[in-house]
């Protein structure tokens, strides 16, 4: 049985609110919370003090390592606290955060002269897209120079450009693609020598025809005969990481292994334009494009966001506050996380903010005991038996989880969606995989 | 699970219409003992009753063993079978989802095994035809054991088409002979056959409609279709043939509408293929080699008992994995 002809399931994408709704921006606010777990992997070092004023885009935290990516000031002000906050990072404690009063001046010095990339080796640019912060903003928010230094003894054949986007409600990527398709190139000819990569592919899913056409008509201008464009039928989760390596190359990522080690990069659209704004004009990762959606959003949009942003402050701005009734969801219906209040501030990793009352999401039931349909199996990408799972997650048997490929399982959500007793599988399956 | 239900509505009426208004008491029988059965079960066990009662998976269990009885059986019989399946074969393991055995069957391999004269007493259809008897000529038999002049005591104790074969067999008839006998048709047995037919009717839309997949019931239809293939190449005077098997006795209700019951299958679909060969084939083998008339309800049981020996072989390759 070949995992490569997993269908994928037929949800509907809720993206008709934002879609084709162009870029705009929200305007900063009068204070900024940035967390300093802003990517996987160590926390940062402030490198700041309490009252010290400070520029925009100026480094204000950094890593021990230095291809962990730094963080920058959203805007020029002083900073007020620097003091364990809420970070939707990890939702049941606090995280040390940098608090920063925006002084609405946007004062800047400049950061970096503007490089000749092309002369630099590939260690070299990674430090400097580390020192960009660029982070994955698919939603891994893993560091960019990390997972490209990662292995540099496994030669990359291929680098996959993830616009596949095949998450509900999400649009962010699909007009980043319409409106900036060029600098999306720009951005992957970067990381292709950055990884000294000899295919690349930009994958996009079909139902996002006008970004298929805008990126077609980027490489026809610059000529491009070395980007290939591969467009994915939509089905969930086709944007995968391991589903879309097994469709654009027909290798199967090996359980417990990066993509490097098979030599394969994949990359998100919005990472490689940050990318291209970073080192070609010298602009670091201070804001986001962000899908704002749901029911409850008088002005849903995709929205230009600096870093540190209080959710709260989002809403308002489209014309929403969170009342007891609604649901606020980060990152995607099938694999985001519900958010208790709106006093989180925007991390790098946040690429969606859903408001929306039960109508339009799976209604929350009561859990029913498991009948055993087997319908999560049959949705499960990474071929596992959830009702399995369920079982000796309930009973706590690490041994046997680990067994059944606990940590094969993606958490997309398949099964969740598709259980007819409303049981929270995937939600269980995150908690297990941090308790064992 | 509604859905299911609803299927199974026209090989109600089919049987009903070949067998006599029986069925209907029965069913009513066996659907109010079951309600009453599951609400004290969890009044008792101190759950919430709405959301079980409404799931439907009690009235299935109920329509199920109603479908199985002698459609002149008397009243306790199905009462009881109920009982059995819905208390000890349901709610003793811990309710829905929990339980090890199919309910239905369980009840119904209890009573067999204790009165197995009641319970493998069917009415041949065009007997049930010639008397016709009124509902309330059937009520009377189902609830005070008294039969209409009509009826004599030699007609009641006629064979259902299995146990017809197994007895001429034993007085070695050939099943050639065996099948001029009137209460065989051209498929299977007179009335039966179409009440199969009826039953894979419903089978078929349930698989169209994606509330059961194939392989289980593709599973029991090989498995016994297999099993009657070889045996009666290598001997037709002594083993029916495979449209008679599977067209008989319980193997359609078996094969899309008990065997199909998830919670007591197997787990993967690999398993649950495996799961329904072997209910195929042992029932044939009970059919065949055992002293029931059908087997359907033992090769359940007995499958349900392998269940957590086939998943163990049966995890599929995850992603990822090398096989
Ligand atoms: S979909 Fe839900 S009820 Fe069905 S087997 Fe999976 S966990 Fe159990
Ligand atoms: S959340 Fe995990 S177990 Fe559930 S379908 Fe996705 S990969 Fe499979």
């Amino acid at each position: 049985m070949s995992v490569a002809h997993y269908q994928g399931l037929d949800i509907p994408n809720h993206k008709e609110r934002t879609r084709a709704q162009p870029i705009s921006t929200i305007p900063s606010p009068p204070q900024f919370i940035l967390p300093l777990n802003q990517h996987r992997g160590s926390t940062l070092i402030p490198c700041v003090n309490t009252g010290e004023r400070v520029h925009k885009e100026q480094v204000i935290a950094s890593p021990k390592n230095p291809l962990e990516a730094n963080l920058h000031s959203p805007v020029s002000g002083t900073i007020i606290a620097i003091e364990p906050r809420p970070s939707a990072a990890s939702i049941s404690n606090e995280t040390l955060s940098i608090v920063l009063a925006n002084d609405f001046q946007d004062s800047s010095v400049p950061t970096m002269a503007c490089l000749n990339w092309s002369a630099l080796d590939s260690h070299q640019l990674c430090e400097q897209l580390a020192k960009g912060g660029i982070v994955g903003l698919g939603g891994a928010s893993f560091s960019l120079a990390r997972k490209l230094a990662a292995h540099p003894d496994h030669n990359i054949n291929q680098l996959i450009i993830n616009g596949v986007e095949c998450e509900p409600f999400i649009t962010c990527d699909d007009q980043l693609m319409r409106e900036h398709a060029m600098e999306i190139i720009h951005g992957i000819q970067i990381i292709q020598l950055a990884t000294k990569a000899t295919h690349v592919t930009i994958a996009i899913e079909s139902n996002k025809p006008e970004a298929i056409y805008a990126i077609q008509e980027a490489l026809h201008s610059l000529n491009n005969l070395d980007i290939a464009l591969r467009i994915i039928e939509s089905t969930y989760p086709s944007g995968d990481e391991g589903q879309l390596i097994t469709k654009v190359t027909g290798l199967e990522l090996p359980s417990g292994k990066l993509p490097a080690e098979i030599g394969v990069i994949v990359s998100n659209v919005s990472t490689i334009y940050a990318c291209s704004r970073w080192i070609l004009h010298s602009e670091p990762l201070i804001s986001r494009i962000v899908t704002v959606t749901g029911q409850c959003i008088s002005n849903p949009g995709n929205y230009l966001v600096q870093i540190g942003t209080p959710i709260e402050h989002i809403l308002q701005h489209c014309g929403a506050t969170l009342t007891s009734k609604q649901k606020l969801i980060i990152g995607g219906a099938m694999m985001g996380q519900t958010l208790p209040h709106s006093n989180f501030p925007l991390t790098k990793a946040i690429n969606c903010i859903i408001l929306s009352d039960d109508r339009e999401l799976k209604t929350e039931t009561v859990e029913q005991p498991c009948i055993r349909c087997g319908e999560c199996a049959q949705a499960c990408p990474a071929q596992l038996l959830p009702q399995l799972l369920l079982t000796y997650s309930k009973q706590g048997n690490s041994d046997a989880l680990t067994e059944l490929g606990l940590y094969d399982c993606i958490e997309c959500g398949n099964c969740d969606y598709l259980c007819p007793s409303n049981i929270q599988l995937a939600t269980r399956f995150r908690a297990a995989k941090r308790k064992t | 699970m509604g859905m299911v239900l609803l299927t199974l509505t026209p090989a109600l009426f089919v049987q009903s219409i070949y067998f006599g208004p029986g069925l209907w008491i029965q069913l009513s029988l066996a659907l109010l003992t079951a309600l009453a059965c599951e609400a004290s079960a969890l009044a008792i066990r101190h759950k919430p009753l709405m959301a079980p009662l409404t799931d439907c998976s009690v009235l299935i269990t109920a329509t199920l063993l109603a479908m199985s009885m002698p459609p002149l059986a008397p009243w306790w019989l199905i009462v009881s079978a109920v009982a059995f399946a819905v208390l000890l074969g349901k709610h003793a393991f811990g309710g829905l989802g929990l339980n090890t055995f199919n309910p239905a069957m369980l009840g119904y391999a209890v009573l067999l095994v204790s009165f197995p004269k009641q319970m493998t007493t069917w009415l041949p259809a065009q007997h049930m035809q010639a008397t016709n008897l009124t509902l309330s000529q059937t009520a009377q038999a189902i609830f005070s054991d008294t039969l209409p002049e009509s009826l004599t005591v030699d007609i009641l104790s006629g064979a259902s088409p299995l146990a017809a074969i197994k007895s001429g067999l034993s007085q070695r008839q050939t099943i050639e002979e065996i099948f001029t006998q009137p209460i065989f048709s051209s498929l299977a047995g007179q009335g039966g056959q179409w009440v199969s037919l009826s039953i894979l009717l419903g089978g078929l839309c349930l698989l169209a409609m994606k509330i059961i997949r194939w392989q289980i019931s593709t599973g029991v239809l090989l498995g016994l279709g297999l099993c009657a293939w070889i045996m009666h190449q290598l001997d037709p005077g002594q083993h029916a043939g495979v449209l008679f098997h599977l067209f008989s006795g319980a193997t359609m209700l078996c094969a899309f509408f008990i065997a199909t019951d998830p919670v007591t299958a197997a787990t993967s679909p690999r398993g649950r293929f495996v799961y329904g060969l072997g209910i195929g084939a042992l029932t044939y083998i009970i059919r065949d080699f055992g002293s029931y008339h059908d087997g359907v309800a033992f090769a359940v049981l007995l499958m349900n008992l392998a269940v957590p020996l086939i998943d163990k072989f049966t995890i599929p390759r995850a992603y990822g994995r090398a096989a």
